[in-house]
């Protein structure tokens, strides 16, 4: 193929993240006479309004048939300068970005020299890859308006409705028998202060308002698979055994099991429903159940299996409290040692005065941080401090007489929730801050706990704080699914879903068509995660709405007269995107994620990567051989 | 040639507002004749070779803090360049290609 | 017939852009009014961003490219939402914009006009740490890049005019009143920041944006040292403003302004612990070998990555002190902090070179004055559902993003600007066209 010989080269400062470093003049000074290279420059921001134009006006005027941009990670911003090349009229393939920043001036801070060398090098090597560029066309896929949401919590619930209200069809998926997940626990949230059940109710009502969303509840996922506007997924609904019935016919029921949504505060049924929740079908805990036929079962329901697809995915799936080691601050060896979920629970079942276990609750000690910013989970979990300080402030509210210290690190009261804290003090609640050197430590001495604690506030003192009860302050973990693994996305260090960028891209994930809504991505709140689930069906939108996605040409291309058909590929291809046709292999373009496995089998060369073809690749070897 | 001419014929638009009474502030007037000044004393005192911020503020008899803001607002201009650092303290030049002040 | 468009995005900061950009990326029409010169908030100012130290800049400004060259989005920038008023299911929108005195189409931005000019004033965008000139172009990566006059602050001269190369420059440019139909709002409009010298007993006398006659420029606020920081910083090195010193001991005063009912603001702004580590974490690399302290009340690093950002910074030396300062005095032009430790019980004094007052965010209800929303009582716009829906506002169609609502990071920021603009989808798709 014909040369490119007109190419532009723009070398970034990054307004001194670069050129601190690295001398840019010197990098652009010792390409510019280069024989492909028409002009060379630089600049303070490239990526400026200002940048981009001066790329866009060498186009026009001087012809650039091709163009090197040198500057941060093209993570960052090849997007941006493949669409200036685009909106100049040249095809934005025919851009190449390259790093000097990460690459160069931040790893060799210490080596100005060396760092300017290396940039010399990676444009040089850029140079000589777009000088034998091919102009490439982006895979369009057209997107239909259907999504699949998997998590029925309140993140859930959010992405649903908004999907709908769009005009999507929504596919959305729970595990459990009911909707809601575990915000209907939560005796009263902040900052509105209605309970959970309220919130959760109010949330399903508009649920069932729109046709267009399909509810699987008691849904097992079997396989997820597919890509951006092909997604699929399998579910199987398991039975509930029972159709709708009335109270009186679930009231028959001889068993008695503990009731997991009140954490084994109360009993229920083993046929039982959610009266806060969606479906009002009950179903029957098969576990418990002993088959007595009261509640007019039907036994020989089977699970059904449904094929569900979808252009995008929305995961959903949330978080677990933190569940204490046993002796963890005394829990499970100490009667009275809960965690706030569970106090959440008893605030909201309690009535005229609070007990625990048949004994009354005076004093009350919150340990703060259990399950968080320590070794085995470094993060904060964000929602803890806030929510204990609410369920304390509730606790005094609905209960005469009760006394409630905060033993705590720092109190992560923030923004507006500094009230809560305020408010806090003004109930004369004591605050009493402990060393995670030295914990605090939780003993039974007679009829009371004892929390021993170091109080630095006050210099060390030793304290005793002789309580009731004791409440755990959980963090979040994140509620593990099979999906991810079907679904290949990322985790971060900290053990919850990885979005591509914080700022940039929040709510994505490395795997295109896979969107990220609620507490399965970090911990938050509620007003945090139903913001979050907005955010992901605005991203959502950007396809559904608009009908179609443009993927990157980024794949396997077959030179027929190469190929000999020896399949070797199509055994190597994990996607399953090569197929033999007439002796030949053939590529599926929607299948085909560009992984270049085939071209490192192929006895005849025969497979090129687009955008990465052989030539180019021996011509940016030899390009810096000389050096 | 003729392109600059023929702007000099142009009646600048400046002019045609102060026709219609508008006038600048007096004190505007008075801080930016204060200004040049002490533009002018800070380039005078760099004639003589680099020096500090406290040097400069000595020399033209100013609070250091002030000398900072014009020096730096120069730097910012292309009218002063720093130069080596001395036990904390950056030496300021003038640029070597020394613009006609005004 | 007034021009008419899908959605009106009041306030060109982080919010303002994401929430126009995902309109505008999902085919509706879109008019973004900020108020200043030019859009990019406070986010452009800063220097880098925590958790993941990105330059901010370096996200920022593509955002400003992307947001000035987008098809779908109609930018006016320097201009007001005077007025807005429901007339069935569209709202007729005021705006005021106002005069630049530079004929924005002409204007190539080369910056002749503001070399030209004679007269200095501290320049707003670097809270005063240089000045810039009567005629100016906002700041390096503005968009769009195009010069204006200050003329309250302009000798009327005419120096500018004549240095102009494409006559662009028009002293008898008018305000002008535009009148547009659109269908939805979303209120971006942001945060002030906390004016430090209402802290008398800190010792800061400037303002926000005036340093230079302070009696001590050592004392800086949080916004001035982004700026130091910043790759795109006013000065050549990292220097105090007080005599162009490199800083050897510098620290930091959290919730300057914040969590303090003495100066009216009982809120914590919640970036402040964050971005003061993320300071420190950036003075310790640019002056390796400077001593670093922060005076806290909590450390509040409760978002993602925060709390493993600062147990880096600590165990990079950076010393924490739980205390509340009572005074900073100045001593041989050092500041020097009079604080309590709460852990020892000790009154400590100790001289730096430079102490930065952490700052904090507080409500903008002027901006949002015109467009008629319930606001709580600081002056934030309220959150009617904001536990299912915070978005929303009291009115129907209108919606709400970032640090409108409340003082937040940039994160959930950018995650609330796409909720307002989901739910104005969402609202635009069900009222039709």
């Amino acid at each position: 193929m014909t040369e490119r010989t007109k190419i532009g080269v723009y070398v970034c400062h990054c307004g001194g993240n670069i050129s601190d470093y690295v001398d840019v003049e010197k990098v652009v000074d010792s390409v510019k006479d280069l024989p492909n290279v028409a002009v060379a420059r630089h600049f303070v921001f490239m990526c400026s309004e200002a940048g981009q134009q001066l790329i866009k006006d060498d186009i026009k005027n001087l012809g650039l048939d091709g163009v090197v941009v040198a500057s941060c990670s093209p993570h960052l911003h090849e997007k941006t300068f493949r669409d200036a090349a685009k909106a100049a009229g040249l095809n934005p393939y025919l851009l190449e970005h390259v790093c000097i920043r990460e690459h160069s001036s931040w790893v060799h801070s210490d080596n100005r020299e060396g760092a300017t060398r290396k940039a010399t090098w990676i444009v040089k090597t850029a140079i000589a890859k777009i000088s034998l560029a091919r102009e490439l066309q982006p895979i369009r896929l057209d997107v239909e308006r259907e999504a699949i949401v998997i998590g029925g919590g309140i993140a859930g619930l959010r992405c649903a409705i908004d999907l709908a209200r769009a005009g999507s069809t929504v596919h959305l998926i729970e595990s459990s028998p009911f909707l809601g997940g575990r915000v209907p626990q939560i005796y009263k949230l902040y900052p509105s202060g209605k309970s959970g059940c309220e919130i959760v109710e109010e949330l399903i009502d508009e649920i069932k308002r729109y046709p267009n969303i399909k509810i699987y509840t008691n849904a097992e996922i079997l396989s997820a698979g597919g890509a951006i506007g092909d997604f699929k997924v399998t579910v199987k609904v398991n039975p509930r055994y029972v159709g709708k019935v009335s109270d009186d016919v679930i009231a028959k029921c001889p068993v008695e099991v503990p009731d997991e949504f009140n954490y084994g505060l109360t009993k229920r049924k083993a046929i039982y429903k959610r009266e806060h929740s969606y479906p009002d079908i009950p179903v029957i805990d098969m576990d418990a159940c002993t088959k007595c036929g009261e509640c007019n079962p039907d036994f020989d329901q089977q699970p059904q299996t449904i094929e569900l697809k979808g252009s995008l995915i929305v995961l959903a799936t949330g978080f677990k409290p933190y569940e204490p080691e046993e002796g963890e601050f005394g829990y499970k060896v100490h009667d009275g040692v809960i965690t706030l979920p569970v106090f959440e629970r008893l605030l909201a079942l309690s009535d005229g005065k609070l007990e625990y276990n048949g004994k009354e609750v005076r004093d009350i000690a919150f340990i703060y941080c259990v399950g968080s910013r320590n070794e085995e989970h470094e993060y904060c979990s964000r929602y803890c401090c806030v929510a204990t300080l609410n369920a304390s402030l509730g606790a005094l509210e609905k209960f005469d007489g009760l006394r409630a210290y905060h033993i705590y690190r720092d109190i992560r009261a923030y923004g507006k929730y500094e009230t809560y804290y305020e408010e806090a003090g003004k109930k004369k609640m004591l605050f009493i801050k402990y060393d995670p050197e030295e914990p605090p430590v939780v003993e039974k001495s007679g009829n009371k706990l004892i929390v021993r604690v170091k109080d630095l506030l006050t210099a060390g003192e030793e304290l005793e704080v002789p309580v009731d009860l004791v409440v755990l302050s959980v963090g979040m973990l994140p509620e593990m699914s099979e999906v991810f693994t079907m679904l290949r996305v990322p985790f971060s260090r900290d053990g919850f879903l990885q979005e591509v960028h914080p700022k940039l891209r929040p709510v994505e994930t490395a795997i295109g068509g896979v969107l990220l809504a609620g507490a399965c991505q970090g911990p938050k709140d509620t007003v945090e995660a139903t913001a979050s689930a907005s955010a992901a069906v605005a991203k959502a939108d950007t396809y559904l709405v608009k009908g179609y996605a443009e993927l990157e040409p980024f794949i396997a291309e077959i030179d027929p007269e190469k190929c000999d058909g020896c399949e070797e590929c199509v055994g190597e291809c994990p996607t399953s995107a090569i197929s033999i046709k007439d002796g030949k292999a053939v590529v599926n373009e929607a299948l085909c994620k560009g992984c270049g496995a085939c071209g490192g089998v192929c006895p005849t060369k025969a497979i090129n990567l687009r955008g990465y073809y052989y030539d180019q690749l021996e011509k940016m070897i030899d390009s810096v051989g000389g050096d | 040639m003729a392109e600059e001419a023929k702007k000099a014929k142009k009646e600048l638009t400046v002019k045609k507002l102060r026709e219609k009474g508008v006038k600048p502030r007096e004190e505007v007037i008075e801080k930016s004749k204060e200004q040049r000044k002490i533009i002018k004393q800070i380039t005078g005192c760099l004639e003589s070779g680099p020096k500090t911020i406290p040097e400069i503020a000595a020399e033209v008899k100013m609070p250091v803090g002030i000398v900072t803001w014009y020096v730096m607002s120069m730097f910012k201009y292309g009218q002063v360049v720093p130069d080596e650092e001395v036990d904390g303290y950056y030496k300021y030049k003038l640029p070597v290609k020394k613009e006609e002040s005004e | 017939m007034p021009e008419g468009y899908d959605a009106l995005v009041v306030g060109g900061g982080i919010a303002g852009m994401e929430a126009s950009l995902t309109l505008g990326d999902a085919g509706f029409d879109v008019l973004l009014v900020e108020k200043e010169p030019s859009i990019g908030g406070h986010m452009i100012q800063l220097s880098k961003v925590f958790p993941t130290t990105d330059c901010a800049g370096c996200i920022t400004t593509p955002k400003m490219a992307a947001t000035g060259k987008h098809p779908k989005i109609k930018l006016l920038t320097y201009s007001e939402v005077e007025g807005i008023e429901k007339t069935g299911k569209k709202f007729r929108v005021r705006i005021l914009k106002k005069p630049r005195y530079v004929d924005e189409n002409a204007c190539i931005g080369c910056g002749r006009c503001e070399q030209a000019c004679p007269v200095l004033i501290p320049k707003e965008w670097e809270y005063g740490l240089i000045g810039r000139k009567a005629a100016y172009i906002p700041f390096e990566m503005a968009t769009p890049k195009k010069a204006l006059i200050d003329l309250d602050n302009c000798i009327m001269c005419g120096r500018c005019e004549r240095a102009c190369p494409k006559e662009a420059i028009n002293f008898l440019q008018e305000p002008e009143e535009i009148e547009v139909e659109v269908k939805a709002v979303i209120i971006a409009t942001g945060y002030n920041l906390f004016s430090p010298e209402k802290k008398k007993e800190y010792g800061y006398t400037g303002n926000l944006t005036v340093i230079h006659t302070s009696a001590n420029p050592n004392i800086i606020h949080g916004m001035q040292m982004e700026r130091l920081l910043a790759p795109s910083r006013p000065y050549h090195a990292l220097v105090r403003p007080g005599d162009g010193k490199v800083p050897e001991r510098v620290a930091w005063v959290l919730c300057t302004g914040s969590r303090d009912k003495s100066v009216g603001n009982p809120l914590c702004s919640r970036v402040c612990c964050m971005y003061s580590i993320k300071q420190a974490l950036l003075y310790s690399s640019a002056v390796p070998f400077g001593e670093a302290a922060i005076y806290y009340m909590d450390i509040r690093a409760f978002g993602k990555g925060f709390e493993e950002f600062y147990n880096m910074v600590r165990e990079l030396g950076v010393e924490f002190i739980k205390g509340k300062v009572a005074k900073i005095e100045s001593r041989n032009g050092n500041p020097v902090i009079i604080a309590e430790n709460t852990e020892t019980g000790e009154i400590m004094e100790e001289e730096y070179d430079m102490v930065v007052l952490a700052i904090g965010l507080l409500s903008n209800p002027e901006a949002v004055k015109a467009l008629g929303v319930e606001l709580d009582q600081y002056g934030f716009v309220a959150q009617p559902q904001e536990n299912s829906n915070p978005a929303v506002t009291d009115k129907e169609g209108i919606f709400v993003a970032g640090t409108a609502t409340c003082p937040k990071d940039i994160p959930d920021t950018v995650a609330e600007a796409s909720a307002a603009a989901a739910q104005c989808i969402a609202y635009l798709e069900e009222v039709g066209s």
